[in-house]
C-alpha cells in the first residue's frame, strides 16, 4: 500500500497528477503564492514558496480519496506518507516551473489567450466573455494577471514535456533486441521435489519438537485481546423517543413562512439601444422610437433584437431575458415591466444603460404554500432536527458521565438508561460487531484505558452512533504451553525438515547430472516424475513463477553440453531443470502496425524516463527548505 | 553626523551647505540609477519578447513536422539558429528534427542534429538527453566507439542509470559480455526513486548474458546491426 502510494505520488507522476487537477486548482489557489507571512508556506524552493493552504488542500483531497480506497480511517503512518508525497510533488512542480522560466521558455500572448478563451467556464453562448472571465476569477479571489501567469507557466511546462516525449525514439536495433528478449521462448525439462510429498515419510523425534518450540516461541503465541464493555448511543434508538406536537409544527411554519411564498415572476424580452457619455442621446431615443414603430408595423421582436440590440447576450436569443422577479432589473426597467400586460410591448424606457423596448411574454403570479401543503415535510424536518438535538445532548451527557466516573460504565448506564454491552474478544485488528475501526482500536489499546481501566472518551462510529468503552479484561499475548500446540509444532518441523531434504536431494541430483547421468535416469532413481512442458514464454503460467524465472535466467545451451540449473520455490520445494532450447523473439514476425505502435509506446516510455531523470537532476540541485514542524502534526483541518 | 549642541537652524544650514557642494553628484547618481532601472526593464521586456518570438517560430516548426513538411521545418530551424541563438527552442527544434530524420531512416542526419545539441553548449540536462540519443543512433549505425564516446556523463548525474543501461547495450553489441553485465548492474544500482529506467527490461538484458562462456559470446553476439525489414520508415 505504501509503495503504491509512493509510486503514485512522487516525481513525474505526481507532477502530472497535480497538473491534471488543473484549472480548478489554479483558479482556487493561484493567488496564494503571494502571501509572504511566516507560517503560510509549506516549503521554500529556491527562494519561492509553496503555499500552505495549497498543500493542505491537496493533502485533504488525497486523504479523502485514499480513505475511500481504504474503506475506513487511514493509519497515521500512511497519512504522513501521503503528506510527504504531496509536498514532494508540489516541490517538484515548482522546480520544473522555475526551470522552464529560467532557461527561457515563453508562451506568447496569442497562444495564451486562445487557451483561456477556449475554456467553457469563461464562455457565454459559445463565445469567450470578458465579463464572465472576470466574474469567475473574482468569485475565486484570483486576479486575471495571476491566473494568466499560472496558465502560462503550465503551458510552458507542457511545451517542454511534449518536446522531449514527442522527439524520443527507439531505433530498429534497440527494437529488435527488445523483441528478441521479451518474446523469447524456452523449452526445459524438470523434476520437482515437493516437501508435502517428502514430509509423510519423515521420522521425527520428540527432542526435535521441543527444540523447535524453544527456538520459535513467537510462532505459538496467542493473539493479544481485550474484553470490552461499552455503552452505545444509537440514533435509531432515539427515534421512538421523539415526537412533535401540533403547536410546534405551527410555530415552525410561522417562523419560516417567508420561504413558502413564491414571488411573482415575469418572462420578458428587450431590445437595448445603448448610450454612454459620448453618444447622442436624442439620436438613440429616435432610433428606439423607430424600432418601436417597426414592431407596430408587424416586424418580429426576435428579428429586430438580433439585428439591433446592443445587449449581445440576449440579442443572440432574440432579446429573451428569461424569468425574473422584482429586484432583478434597474428600477425604471422593472417599473415598466411590471406595468405591462401579457404580450404587450412598452414604449422606449430610459435606464442608465440606454433605451429599452420591453415585451412581456408570460407571467407567473407566484403562490403561497399553505400550512396543509407543507405539513408532512415540516414534520419530517422537525423530527430529524429533534433527533439530532437529542442525540448530541445525550452524547454530551454520556461523555461527561464517563469522565466524571472514570473507572466504570454503571453510572453512565443508570443515568441515561443505556445498556452496558460486552465484546468478548477484541484485538488490535478489531472484531465484531464494529469490524476494524481505527479510532476504536486506538481507544481500546490506549494505555490509560488498557492498563488503568479508565473509560475512553466518546468515539463516533459513523454519523449515527457513538460509544464509550472500557477494558474489563486485558489478555496479553502469551506463548501457549507445548502440549496445547504439539500438533502445530510437529507440522512446522515436518515442513522444515522436508524442505531441507528437498534441497539436499536436489544438490545430489545436480551432482549426478554434472557427472553425466541423464535427467531421465536420475528422476527414476529418486522416484520422481520428469516433466517436460512445451515452449514457455515469459508470461507462461504452466510452471511456478520461481521456476520460470530460473529457466529464463539460465545461460543458453551451446553445442551438445546440456545446461542444468536449480530453482528454489516459494512453497519450500526444489526444482532441477535442463534447459533444452532457446528461441529468440523475431521482430519481423510482429505485424507492421503492431510494430509501429509498440515502437511508439517504447519511445514514449523512454521520453518519460528522460523527463524523470531531468526532474531528478533539478531536484538534486534545488535548495528546498521544508517549513519547520510541518510533519509534526498529522491532523489536517 | 548630527551634533546635538547645534540648533535646528544651524543644522539646516549644514545640510544646505552640503547639498550645494554635492548637488552634481546627487543628481548624477539619480540619473544613473533611473537610467539603470529603465535599461534593466527594457532589457527584461526585450528578453521576454525574444523568448516569445522564438516560441512562436518553434510552434510553427512543430506544426510543419506534424504535416510532414520537413524542408519547411529545416528552414525554420535555420531561422531559430540565426535570430534566436541561445534560446532553448533551438535545441528543442533540433531534437524534433532528429526524430523526424530517424523516421525517414536517415541516421546520419539524425546524428547531425543531436551532435549539434551536444556541441551547442545549451542547457546541461538537454545536452545529457541529446548525448544518450546520439549514442543510440551511433549504436544503430554500428559505430560502437563513437557510441561509447557519446554516452559519457558527468559524475553524479541523474542520467547515470540511463547512460549505463545504454553502455551495456553497446558492450553487448561489441561482444564484451562481462563489461555489458557490469554496466547493467551499475545501471540498476544507480537508478533513482522514482525510477529512470525500465528496471525489468534491464534485468532481463543482464540475465540474458548470464554465464555464457566468453569464447562462445565472441562468436555469437557480435553480429553487426544489419537491417531486415525492420528499418522501413515508421508510419507515424
Amino acid at each position: 500500500m505504501l509503495q503504491l502510494i509512493r509510486d503514485r505520488f512522487t516525481g513525474v507522476v505526481a507532477f502530472l497528477v497535480i497538473g491534471a487537477i488543473g484549472v480548478t486548482l489554479v483558479i482556487s489557489f493561484g493567488n496564494m503564492d503571494q502571501g509572504g507571512v511566516a507560517g503560510t508556506y509549506a516549503a521554500e524552493v529556491n527562494g519561492e514558496e509553496v503555499d500552505m493552504r495549497l498543500f493542505r488542500r491537496v493533502v485533504q483531497n488525497q486523504l479523502i480519496e485514499q480513505q475511500e480506497a481504504f474503506q475506513g480511517d487511514l493509519p497515521e503512518l500512511i497519512q504522513q506518507q501521503i503528506q510527504r508525497n504531496v509536498l514532494e510533488g508540489l516541490v517538484r512542480n515548482k522546480i520544473v516551473t522555475q526551470y522552464v522560466r529560467d532557461v527561457g521558455f515563453r508562451i506568447d500572448d496569442t497562444r495564451l489567450s486562445m487557451l483561456i478563451g477556449s475554456q467553457p467556464v469563461f464562455q457565454v453562448a459559445g463565445e469567450f466573455s470578458r465579463e464572465a472571465y472576470v466574474a469567475v476569477l473574482a468569485s475565486q479571489g484570483v486576479s486575471p494577471e495571476r491566473f494568466e501567469s499560472d496558465q502560462r507557466a503550465q503551458m510552458e511546462v507542457a511545451q517542454l514535456e511534449d518536446a522531449i516525449v514527442s522527439s524520443a525514439f527507439y531505433t530498429p536495433t534497440q527494437f529488435r533486441r527488445y523483441i528478441e528478449l521479451l518474446a523469447e521462448q524456452r523449452q526445459a525439462a524438470f523434476i520437482l521435489l515437493e516437501p508435502a510429498k517428502l514430509a509423510d515419510d519423515l521420522v521425527i523425534a520428540d527432542e526435535e519438537l521441543t527444540a523447535y518450540y524453544d527456538i520459535n516461541p513467537d510462532e505459538f503465541r496467542t493473539q493479544e485481546t481485550v474484553r470490552l464493555e461499552y455503552v452505545e448511543l444509537r440514533m435509531d434508538e432515539i427515534v421512538p423517543q421523539v415526537s412533535v406536537d401540533e403547536q410546534e409544527i405551527r410555530d415552525y411554519y410561522e417562523a419560516r413562512a417567508e420561504s413558502f411564498v413564491a414571488a411573482e415572476q415575469r418572462q420578458s424580452r428587450h431590445i437595448l439601444i445603448a448610450t454612454d457619455e459620448d453618444t447622442d442621446v436624442t439620436a438613440a431615443e429616435k432610433k428606439a422610437e423607430e424600432l418601436r414603430q417597426r414592431l407596430d408595423n408587424g416586424e418580429t421582436f426576435d428579428a429586430l433584437a438580433r439585428e439591433f440590440s446592443d445587449d449581445p447576450v440576449s440579442a443572440e436569443l432574440g432579446g429573451d431575458l428569461g424569468w425574473a422577479g422584482r429586484g432583478d432589473f434597474a428600477a425604471a426597467f422593472e417599473e415598466a415591466l411590471f406595468a405591462l400586460a401579457e404580450g404587450e410591448t412598452s414604449a422606449p424606457v430610459r435606464t442608465e444603460f440606454g433605451y429599452h423596448i420591453i415585451r412581456l411574454d408570460a407571467v407567473n403570479v407566484g403562490s403561497l404554500q399553505t400550512f396543509d401543503d407543507v405539513r408532512d415535510e415540516l414534520v419530517e424536518e422537525l423530527t430529524k432536527q429533534k433527533i439530532a438535538d437529542r442525540f448530541y445532548a445525550l452524547a454530551e451527557q454520556v461523555d461527561d458521565l464517563a469522565l466524571e466516573n472514570p473507572t466504570g460504565l454503571e453510572a453512565v448506564a443508570s443515568e441515561t438508561g443505556l445498556e452496558v454491552r460486552t465484546i468478548e474478544d477484541f484485538s488490535r485488528n478489531g472484531g465484531p460487531p464494529f469490524g476494524y475501526n481505527a479510532a476504536l482500536v486506538d481507544a481500546a489499546f490506549n494505555i490509560a484505558v488498557l492498563e488503568d481501566g479508565e473509560n475512553s472518551p466518546l468515539i463516533e462510529i459513523g454519523d449515527d452512533s457513538a460509544i464509550v468503552l472500557r477494558v474489563a479484561e486485558h489478555r496479553p499475548s502469551v506463548v501457549q504451553p507445548f502440549d496445547a500446540v504439539r500438533d502445530r509444532v510437529e507440522a512446522s518441523v515436518r515442513l522444515q525438515k522436508a524442505g531441507q531434504l528437498a534441497r539436499d536431494r536436489g544438490a545430489q541430483i545436480l551432482q549426478r547430472l554434472e557427472a553425466g547421468d541423464s535427467l531421465d535416469a536420475v528422476a527414476q532413481a529418486f522416484d520422481v516424475e520428469m516433466q517436460a512442458p512445451g515452449m514457455l514464454n515469459r508470461n507462461s503460467s504452466d510452471v511456478s513463477p520461481e521456476l520460470l524465472a530460473g529457466i529464463f535466467r539460465a545461460p543458453r545451451p551451446v553445442g551438445t553440453a546440456p545446461v542444468y540449473r536449480e530453482a528454489l520455490l516459494a512453497d519450500g520445494g526444489y526444482a532441477v531443470f535442463r534447459l533444452d532450447r532457446v528461441e529468440p523473439g523475431r521482430a519481423d514476425l510482429v505485424p507492421q502496425d503492431a510494430r509501429d505502435q509498440r515502437k511508439r509506446m517504447l519511445a514514449r516510455q523512454g521520453g518519460n524516463n528522460e523527463i524523470a531523470a531531468l526532474v531528478a537532476e533539478l531536484r538534486a540541485d534545488a535548495k528546498v527548505i521544508v517549513a519547520p514542524g510541518l510533519f509534526d502534526q498529522p491532523e489536517i483541518n | 553626523m548630527v551634533d546635538e549642541n547645534l540648533t535646528d537652524e544651524q543644522q539646516a544650514d549644514i545640510v544646505r551647505q552640503w547639498l550645494r557642494e554635492n548637488a552634481m553628484f546627487v543628481l548624477g547618481g539619480l540619473v544613473l540609477g533611473l537610467g539603470a532601472l529603465f535599461g534593466w526593464n527594457q532589457w527584461q521586456a526585450w528578453q521576454i519578447a525574444q523568448a516569445a518570438g522564438a516560441s512562436t517560430v518553434y510552434e510553427e516548426l512543430v506544426a510543419e513536422i506534424r504535416g510532414n513538411n520537413v524542408d519547411e521545418a529545416v528552414g525554420l530551424l535555420g531561422e531559430l539558429e540565426k535570430d534566436f541563438a541561445g534560446s532553448p527552442y533551438v535545441d528543442q527544434a533540433r531534437l524534433r528534427l532528429a526524430k523526424s530524420s530517424l523516421d525517414q531512416v536517415d541516421f546520419e542526419a539524425a546524428a547531425g542534429y543531436l551532435a549539434a545539441v551536444v556541441n551547442g553548449g545549451g542547457n546541461t540536462e538537454i545536452v545529457s538527453i541529446a548525448r544518450l540519443r546520439l549514442a543510440r543512433v551511433r549504436l544503430q549505425q554500428g559505430q560502437h566507439d563513437a557510441a561509447l564516446a557519446a554516452v559519457t556523463m558527468a559524475p553524479g548525474s541523474a542520467f547515470a542509470a540511463q547512460a549505463d543501461d545504454l553502455r551495456g547495450d553497446i558492450y553487448a553489441a561489441m561482444g564484451r559480455v562481462e563489461d555489458a553485465r557490469g554496466a547493467y548492474d551499475a545501471a540498476l544500482a544507480e537508478d533513482l526513486q522514482p525510477p529512470t529506467i525500465d528496471r525489468l527490461y534491464v534485468q532481463a538484458k543482464r540475465d540474458s548474458l548470464a554465464l555464457v562462456p566468453a569464447a562462445v559470446a565472441d562468436a555469437s553476439a557480435s553480429a553487426p546491426a544489419s537491417e531486415g525489414d525492420d528499418a522501413q520508415p515508421a508510419t507515424n
